[in-house]
Order: C-alpha cells, then sequence, then structure tokens
C-alpha cells in the first residue's frame, strides 16, 4: 500500500484542488503514472503514482485538500483495496469537517451546574451556555429563590481553594477589609451583607451588597455562597459584637482578616474574625481573644493579653504585659504603660496615657487643651511695618 | 459559510467592470492565465482584453498611469502584488493623487482604487509580509479601506471603485484570500450578535452580550478579526467576560460612531493590529477614542500589535513578532483588571 499525497510546490498555498483524477477506483495503475492533475494558486501539475498496483481514491475532482493528508491510495491487491477502503475516512476536506461537536460551556456555568447538579443537556441554549442560563433554569426549576442568582455570580468567580469571605457590613470599615483581603492570597470576597436594606443590590468596590444580616442563613445554609464571614463595623463595639455572635449562632466560621503588612511575632495568637489593619505590630507572645478591629499603626506590645470585641483607632500603643478586656473601645493614639490593665467594656479617649490600670466599666477623658488661633494674612503683616 | 474572499473580490471586479466601460485595472502579472499572484484578478484580461494592463515591475510609474487615467475621467484599479511595494508609489498617492482635487480647486477628481495585499504568517520575509496602514492612515483626501471576514466584501470593493471619487487605499489581508466569508444568519456571526453601520466602508460591531452588556471592546480590523474573535470566546468560556469586536472597514478618515456606544458599554478598550506598535493605526484610533470617550473609561486604551521590529521567515520566529489571539486576550486581562472607577464588573 502506498498513500499519495499532493506535494508542497511552492509556500503560497497549503491546499489544492483536485482538478482531474486519470484513473477510477480498482484501475491497475503504474509507477510514474500521472493519475492526478491538482492546481493551487501557483500553479497546476500533475501527481505521479508512487508505486504500481490497484487506484483507491479518497477525494472526487473538485475537492481542496490540504497537503499533509492522502488523497488516495495504490492497493497491492483488491484484498487491500477493500479494506484501505473500510477504514479510510476522508480526512478534513473543506467544507466537510465539524458536525455538532459538544457544546460549549463557560467555566462558570460548568462550576454553577456542577455545584446544583443540573445535568447540561436539559439546558436549551443554543451556542456557549453562559452562567446565567445554569441561574435561568435554576430559577425557573424553582430551586432557587429570585435574588440568589447574584450570588452565585459571586462565589463561581472565587477560583477553588481560596477562602471566600462575606463581610458583615458595608460601610468604610468594609472598604478597608475589602482592602485587607484583595491583598490576601489565600482569601477571596464573596459579597457583603448590611442591615440598610436600601444598600441591597448595589456595589462596593466591585462587590455585591447581597442583603442584610437576616439574609445570612439563606446565603449560608442554602445558598452556601461562602466559606467564612468577618464583621467589618468598627465604630460601634456593641454592633460590632452583636453581628459576630448572630454568626456563631448559625454555625459560621470568622475570617481572621490581616493585613500583608502586620508584623506579628513568634508565640502571638490570634482568635478568630479580627480585623488587623496596616502596619500593626503585634508582639512576642501576645495574645488577643476573638471579634477584634485593630486600626493601622497600633502596637501591641509583648506579651499582652487582650479579650474580644476590642477597637481601636489607629497608633495605639501599649508597653509590654498590658491587659485589655472584651469589648473595650479605643480612640486615636493612645498610650499605655507597661503592666496595666483596661477592665471589660471601657472607653479610653484619644490622646491619653495610661499611667495607671483602668477598672470595668469606665471611661478615660483626656485634657489635652487646644487653642485654635486665627492666622494673620501676610498682607497685613506687611502692611503695619 | 460565503464565498471565499477571492473569489468575492475577483466578483466585484467584474460587476465593476461590467458596469462601467470607465473602469480599467493595472498591475503586475495580472493577465490570464496566472491572474495576479493571488488571483484576484483571474478572467478579467481574457474578458476585457483592452481594459486591462500587465505592467512591468514598477509601482510608481504603475499608479502614476493609474493618476493620470482617473484625472482623465477613467476609473481605474490599481493592483499593487504585495503591500510591502506601496512604499514605491508612496510619491504617487502622497504628492499626487491625494493632493490634486484640493490643488486644482474641485475642477479634478483622482477616482482610483489602489488594492494592495497586506499581512504575515506565510514565512514570506520581511520585505513581503508588512502591514503597512499606518503609513497611509495620516494622509489627508484619501480613504484606508480593510475589509474582513465579516465585511459584505464583494460590495465594498466595487462601490469603492464605481462610487467613491476619493484615492482609495484597499488593503486586503494575505491570509484572508483563501478564507471563506462569514455571513450573517439572523443578524449573526455565531455567538456574536452583528450589526453593520451605513457607507461604502461600513463599521461591523460584534457584540457577545447582545449589545446590552460589555465588559470590553476589541477594536480591530483586516487579518487580526478571527485573532480578536477568537480570543473573545476564550475570554467568555474561561471568564465568562463579554467583548465587542468592532471590526473597522474604514480605517481612515477615522470615525468613531460605531465604536463609541460601545466603549461606552464596556469603559475597556483595546486595539489590535498586525503592523507594529510605534506610531500605529492604534495609536490614533487610541487618541481619539480617549478624547471622546474619557468620561466612560476606566482605563487607557491598551495596545496590541507587532513588536517594533522585522517580520521574520521562519514561521516560530515570525509567530513570537506578529500578535495574535493569545496576545489580545493576555492584554485584555491586564486591562480588565486596571482601574479604580467605581463601576460595577
Amino acid at each position: 500500500m502506498k498513500p499519495i499525497v499532493i506535494p508542497q510546490e511552492d509556500v503560497n498555498s497549503e491546499a489544492a484542488r483536485i482538478v482531474s483524477l486519470r484513473a477510477a477506483r480498482g484501475d491497475a495503475v503504474k509507477a510514474g503514472d500521472a493519475i492526478l492533475t491538482v492546481e493551487t494558486s501557483k500553479a497546476v501539475f500533475d501527481v505521479p503514482a508512487p508505486g504500481s498496483g490497484l487506484f483507491l481514491p479518497l477525494f472526487e475532482a473538485g475537492a481542496v485538500v490540504p497537503f499533509n493528508v492522502p488523497v488516495a491510495y495504490v492497493a497491492e491487491s483488491p484484498a487491500e483495496l477493500e479494506a484501505l477502503a473500510r477504514q479510510a475516512r476522508p480526512a478534513a476536506a473543506e467544507g466537510g469537517g465539524g458536525g455538532a461537536g459538544q457544546a460549549r460551556v463557560t467555566r462558570k456555568a460548568r462550576q454553577l451546574a456542577l455545584q446544583y447538579g443540573v445535568p447540561l443537556e436539559e439546558l436549551k441554549v443554543s451556542g456557549i451556555i453562559k452562567e446565567k442560563d445554569v441561574q435561568d433554569f435554576l430559577l425557573a426549576s424553582g430551586r432557587l429563590a429570585p435574588g440568589e442568582d447574584q450570588v452565585l455570580t459571586d462565589a463561581g468567580q472565587v477560583p477553588r481553594g481560596l477562602e471566600r469571605v462575606l463581610l458583615v457590613g458595608a460601610g468604610l470599615g468594609a472598604m478597608q477589609v475589602m482592602d485587607i483581603l484583595l491583598n490576601a492570597p489565600h482569601q477571596a470576597i464573596a459579597g457583603l451583607v448590611d442591615d440598610d436594606e436600601s444598600l441591597r443590590g448595589t456595589w462596593v468596590l466591585g462587590f455585591p451588597v447581597l442583603g442584610t444580616s437576616r439574609d445570612l442563613p439563606r446565603l449560608w445554609r442554602e445558598a452556601k455562597a461562602f466559606d467564612a464571614a468577618v464583621v467589618t463595623i468598627s465604630t460601634s463595639v456593641p454592633v460590632r459584637r452583636a453581628l459576630f455572635e448572630r454568626c456563631r449562632e448559625l454555625g459560621i466560621p470568622m475570617a481572621n482578616a490581616v493585613d500583608p503588612t502586620v508584623r506579628r511575632n513568634r508565640l502571638s495568637r490570634l482568635g478568630q474574625g479580627n480585623v488587623i489593619c496596616s502596619f500593626v505590630h503585634i508582639g512576642t507572645c501576645a495574645v488577643l481573644g476573638d471579634n477584634n478591629f485593630i486600626s493601622a499603626h497600633s502596637s501591641i506590645e509583648h506579651h499582652n493579653l487582650w479579650g474580644s470585641h476590642i477597637t481601636t483607632g489607629p497608633g495605639v500603643m501599649t508597653s509590654s504585659r498590658v491587659r485589655v478586656g472584651d469589648g473595650v473601645k479605643m480612640g486615636t493614639g493612645i498610650f499605655i504603660q507597661p503592666g496595666l490593665s483596661v477592665g471589660k467594656g471601657c472607653q479610653i479617649a484619644s490622646g491619653a496615657v495610661l499611667i495607671r490600670s483602668v477598672p470595668d466599666g469606665h471611661a478615660v477623658k483626656t485634657r489635652i487643651t487646644t487653642e485654635l488661633v486665627k492666622l494673620e494674612e501676610q498682607g497685613t503683616k506687611q502692611g503695619a511695618r | 459559510m460565503g464565498p471565499r474572499c477571492v473569489d468575492a473580490l475577483n466578483q466585484a471586479l467584474h460587476e465593476a467592470f461590467e458596469a462601467s466601460d470607465r473602469v480599467c485595472l493595472i498591475g503586475e502579472d495580472v493577465f490570464d492565465p496566472y491572474g495576479g499572484a493571488f488571483k484576484v484578478t483571474r478572467g478579467l484580461s481574457t474578458k476585457y482584453p483592452d481594459r486591462v494592463y500587465s505592467s512591468p515591475i514598477s509601482e510608481a510609474g504603475i499608479t502614476g498611469v493609474a493618476v493620470g487615467m482617473a484625472l482623465r475621467g477613467l476609473r481605474p484599479v490599481v493592483e499593487i502584488m504585495f503591500g510591502d511595494f506601496i512604499c514605491l508609489a508612496f510619491d504617487q498617492i502622497v504628492n499626487h493623487a491625494s493632493k490634486l482635487r484640493a490643488m486644482y480647486d474641485d475642477q479634478v477628481t483622482c477616482p482610483l482604487v489602489l488594492r494592495a495585499a497586506m499581512g504575515g504568517r506565510r514565512g514570506y520575509g520581511p520585505t513581503h509580509s508588512q502591514s503597512l496602514e499606518k503609513h497611509l492612515v495620516g494622509v489627508p483626501h484619501i480613504a484606508v479601506a480593510a475589509p474582513s471576514a465579516v465585511h459584505p466584501v464583494r460590495d465594498m470593493l466595487r462601490r469603492a471603485i464605481l462610487e467613491d471619487d476619493r484615492p482609495v487605499v484597499f488593503l486586503e489581508n494575505k491570509l484572508l484570500y483563501g478564507e471563506r466569508l462569514l455571513e450573517p444568519e439572523g443578524g449573526r456571526f455565531g455567538e456574536f450578535a452583528a450589526r453593520t453601520s451605513e457607507g461604502l466602508y461600513p463599521t461591523v460591531v460584534l457584540s457577545l452580550g447582545g449589545f446590552e452588556h460589555a465588559d470590553l471592546t476589541i477594536v480591530t480590523f483586516g487579518g487580526m478579526v478571527p485573532f480578536a474573535m477568537r480570543a473573545a470566546e476564550e475570554l467568555l468560556l474561561e471568564e465568562e467576560v463579554y467583548s465587542d469586536v468592532v471590526v473597522l472597514g474604514q480605517l481612515a478618515p477615522p470615525d468613531l460612531t460605531a465604536v463609541l456606544p460601545s466603549v461606552e458599554r464596556s469603559g475597556r478598550c483595546l486595539f489590535a493590529e498586525e503592523g507594529t506598535l510605534t506610531g500605529g493605526v492604534g495609536a490614533e484610533w487610541a487618541a481619539r477614542i480617549q478624547e471622546a470617550a474619557w468620561d466612560a473609561l476606566e482605563a487607557p486604551v491598551a495596545r496590541v500589535a507587532a513588536a517594533d521590529d522585522i517580520v521574520p521567515c521562519a514561521k516560530a520566529l515570525e509567530a513570537q513578532v506578529l500578535p495574535d489571539h493569545e496576545d489580545i486576550a493576555a492584554a485584555a486581562r491586564r486591562l480588565l483588571r486596571q482601574g479604580c472607577r467605581s463601576r460595577t464588573p
């Protein structure tokens, strides 16, 4: 058996048209016979038989055939010719290839279909199957409640293996937390909830507000739209605490959002649901509980022992062995001497310098006096000279 | 599928010759049976022996003769075998054809169509593979047209010859010749909804989001169109990013009418061309799009083009220099991450 392949006579063409066949199927041909005439964009030329035997054409006159596939065979016996004819299927001649082929599905649509066990062949979609097509199918079949399709949009965006974090609270704190999570290699943002109903369906930094905290059970149990949550509110300790406890009741794991610039020293410990902002220093053996919000540039020195639900402004500096109780709220720029303790629920005003311990439930006020003096305009000064 | 591009162009020439006996053609090796290096002029010299001129190898001479014919009332078609040789005709285009009508205060017109094959990917090397559109788009008073697989190619060339009184440079991509043209079915090219603008050299806007939603606008033309369409489909399949592919039919004078609605939908725009980057067609269009649609843009208009280098003969090296669908998709991914305005994704 010898295949006949059209030689590439010029670089201008990648295929040739068969102008004529000088032999029919089963005809005896001799090596060197000009059995095919073909035409490229440059020339018309004959193709000789590569050997003697029985001719088996695979294409008819007029077909356009690429240079790299057999266009015919020369068989050595009638039996071989029959065998070749059975197995030889003309390779993709122009216009002949393709067929229906497999349905094309976007990656997100495939993920969603897998998640819900949707058989893709049941979707009556022509062309590429998109996530929206799967969502529409789920909505139409009652397997998704209206509004739930939105959360899935973003759940599907998160590559496998990343922790999808839901942000509780969609205010200024949320934007800080988003910045932290966008820089976290192991975490991704699944969306936000906020108890301001008017924010539902809006977007924060490109991520959707999926509903209020009342939607948490549905989003967690039914939609499985996230893997963990974090409370982003820093201004109100009671609200922060209540939202954290609500999540815990639902069995939601709470994620720590720790900025990559944070310095955590050896043997320091962090509970869960903490937000630790840029450039915070957590000293050796320092321990923080759960659900704290520590603002930028704060320094929690070695062997500190902090409870839970604590919020600080930027630049809170403690010395060693300081203890801070649950639910403490601290302002901006506070210094605390070594070994002191701050009791539960205390509030410390900005600029305070603590030189003795504060018992539970106390506020620390500061008496820093500042005076506003209006600067004289330069022209007036010069005029008085 | 429609006819092969080379057959559509050939038909257009036959139709134009039949419609007006003022139409004539001059070029190298255009006589039958050869019918031109890419077979576009096949059959013309047999049917119209006194209106087809096979010339010596002199692009300046060919174009100069055609300018004279056009001034005297004929409608000549010039075939430049390889677009690279348009450089030899540059004086006739820039200093003569484009200027005569304005210099003679509209008393003359110069209606000639200069056809040339552009583009690489065939291993023809540095002087037979270029895309030199950028040298032409800045010439006042000429039209630079570029058909593609989604254009009504036959109508474009026939109307350029019969209806356009300007000098027209009609740039055909080599790879396109052998391809079958795509024909819209029910207003769509496959996955893409399509709208074709009015005009002699229409803009075809292809939209994966059905003209309702777009994350990205890819503006392109000629031989880059299949790459842009492929990149757009891959971005949809991989990342569910919806692109509009805006296929220009007229590179100059620039007309943004069909581009701007898409850019306003998407906020992100990428210009893809096969020619070299610096001072490219994309530079001009990007500047104009940014001036016109600054408020809508999330990020600067990105450009995908050939490296500022020669086009090598070896196919592997050629592929490194010329942009393809992977370059477009990579640039698109970079562009989609750029920008900080508060648009929803």
